[in-house]
């Protein structure tokens, strides 16, 4: 994404005032609003986060003469004006792209069971040996029912291990994502 | 869409009103913490979507508005190959894991007696049979899915409008009278853990303990060491939640012993088709 506006060492500092008469504490913030904005354009389904995160905060820079402080609007909800405006200018892009392209399900969920080759199974079955069995037995609890009774086993589960259902997953997913390099240096290898 | 989080699966797909949204918008910019259930409430999204847990318009909704990024294709993908390979995993467990304990250390020993090439092995066997009695006597030695199924079976069943998304199977305890005709249940129909209820004499305690055995010929026993009696309109009946894993086409009979009663009760025959 090309941005239109290039931020310099003066609309930063002035960025910075918008949070904090303190530097380091308005930098503080300010590392706060830009990991929440990258949050926020990733759960929203986009692309490129950093890109549009960047974008938000050039313009929020760009225009901050409008920014009244008298008016005591969090800085953050100031922020997010900007970028539900670049949210909406990017899904009108993204919408006529489409156009351009072959129907979306083609490379979306139909050939979710086809191309999901023997060589990729062979390693998860590989790598799953490799971890340690509370590791590896958890996995394959965590994904072993469906629908109702997949809710009520994670209930147990986290009885069990004492523990919340975004704690459970937390930890399911770091397995996985140890999980994931393996497979990939495992399919690699074995092309 | 259910569950608990619902209303964070809504906005995944688009499906909250303008304030709703414009809420958990902010909520995700400025608390970092709520990523978590974020992840989370995205992960079970995807399961739903795989499942076919959604209504068609939620489908329809999760395909173009969820759908859009590389990321999440990948992670929907990589969500379907685990859940697939799990449940492989765990059927063969269930088939396998109890095979080993069915063979019990004796039957093991006269195997090799008889073969004069492993006779050696008798006296290593002797030694690993001392482990085994330890095994047998001072050990756990349920597989996995009993363990699971009787940590089940130890909560509270007696809401039978809980129990409903399970497949029932009711049975009388058999009689010399009704042996030639056996319940037959499909095993198409079934869901993955199966609700028995089984009848009980009249004269039952409510909240009496039982150890349930499953068994059928050719397979190893399963057995729940622990199901209760609960009241119901006609007397008391044993409910037990049983996974249908162990349910391989043919004639099944469950023992149930009384933990306080010595005396021997009538088992419960069925067959699964």
């Amino acid at each position: 994404m090309k941005n239109s506006y290039e931020l310099g060492q003066k609309e930063f500092d002035g960025l910075l005032g918008l949070f904090s008469a303190n530097r380091e504490e308005a930098g503080e913030k300010y590392e706060q609003v830009r990991s929440g904005l990258v949050r926020f354009f990733q759960f929203k389904g986009c692309a490129d986060p950093q890109s549009l995160t960047d974008e938000t905060i050039n313009r929020v820079a760009s225009k901050l003469d409008a920014f009244d402080p008298t008016r005591n609007i969090r800085p953050v909800s100031y922020f997010y004006g900007f970028a539900a405006n670049i949210l909406l200018e990017y899904r009108r892009r993204a919408a006529k792209e489409s156009e351009f392209t072959d129907s979306k399900m083609g490379d979306r969920g139909i050939t979710l069971t086809e191309d999901t080759d023997d060589a990729a199974r062979t390693c998860l079955d590989e790598c799953l040996e490799g971890l340690p069995a509370d590791e590896k037995d958890l996995v394959i609890e965590y994904y072993s029912r469906d629908r109702q009774e997949r809710i009520e086993l994670r209930q147990r589960i986290c009885e069990r291990l004492q523990c919340t259902a975004s704690a459970l997953y937390t930890r399911v997913f770091r397995i996985k994502s140890g999980l994931k390099d393996c497979i990939e240096t495992c399919t690699n290898g074995s092309v | 869409m259910q569950g608990e989080n619902t209303k964070l699966k809504q906005y995944l797909v688009g499906a909250l009103s303008e304030s709703e949204n414009e809420e958990l918008d902010v909520r995700i910019i400025s608390d970092e913490s709520f990523a978590a259930e974020m992840s989370l409430a995205e992960h079970e999204l995807s399961e739903d979507y795989l499942e076919g847990m959604l209504s068609s318009g939620e489908k329809a909704q999760f395909e173009s508005n969820f759908l859009v990024t590389a990321e999440r294709r990948a992670m929907l993908r990589e969500i379907s190959v685990l859940k697939e390979f799990a449940k492989k995993k765990r059927e063969s467990a269930a088939r396998e894991t109890p095979l080993i304990k069915s063979s019990g250390p004796f039957g093991g020993l006269l195997a090799l007696y008889f073969r004069p090439l492993m006779a050696g092995a008798v006296i290593l066997i002797s030694v690993l049979a001392l482990g085994l009695v330890w095994n047998a006597y001072f050990r756990d030695t349920r597989s996995p899915l009993e363990r699971e199924y009787a940590d089940l079976n130890k909560r509270d069943l007696s809401n039978l409008a809980q129990l409903e998304h399970y497949s029932p199977i009711n049975l009388n305890p058999v009689t010399f009278r009704d042996t030639a005709s056996t319940p037959k249940q499909s095993a198409d129909r079934l869901t993955e853990t199966v609700l028995f209820r089984l009848a009980l004499p009249t004269n039952t305690v409510e909240g009496s303990s039982f150890v349930a055995k499953i068994r059928r010929v050719g397979t190893p026993e399963f057995a729940i060491d622990y199901v209760r009696a609960y009241r119901n309109p006609y007397g008391h009946e044993i409910r037990m939640l049983v996974p249908k894993a162990i349910l391989q086409k043919g004639q099944y009979q469950i023992v149930v012993e009384s933990k306080n009663d010595e005396a021997a009760q009538a088992p419960y025959v069925f067959t699964v088709e």
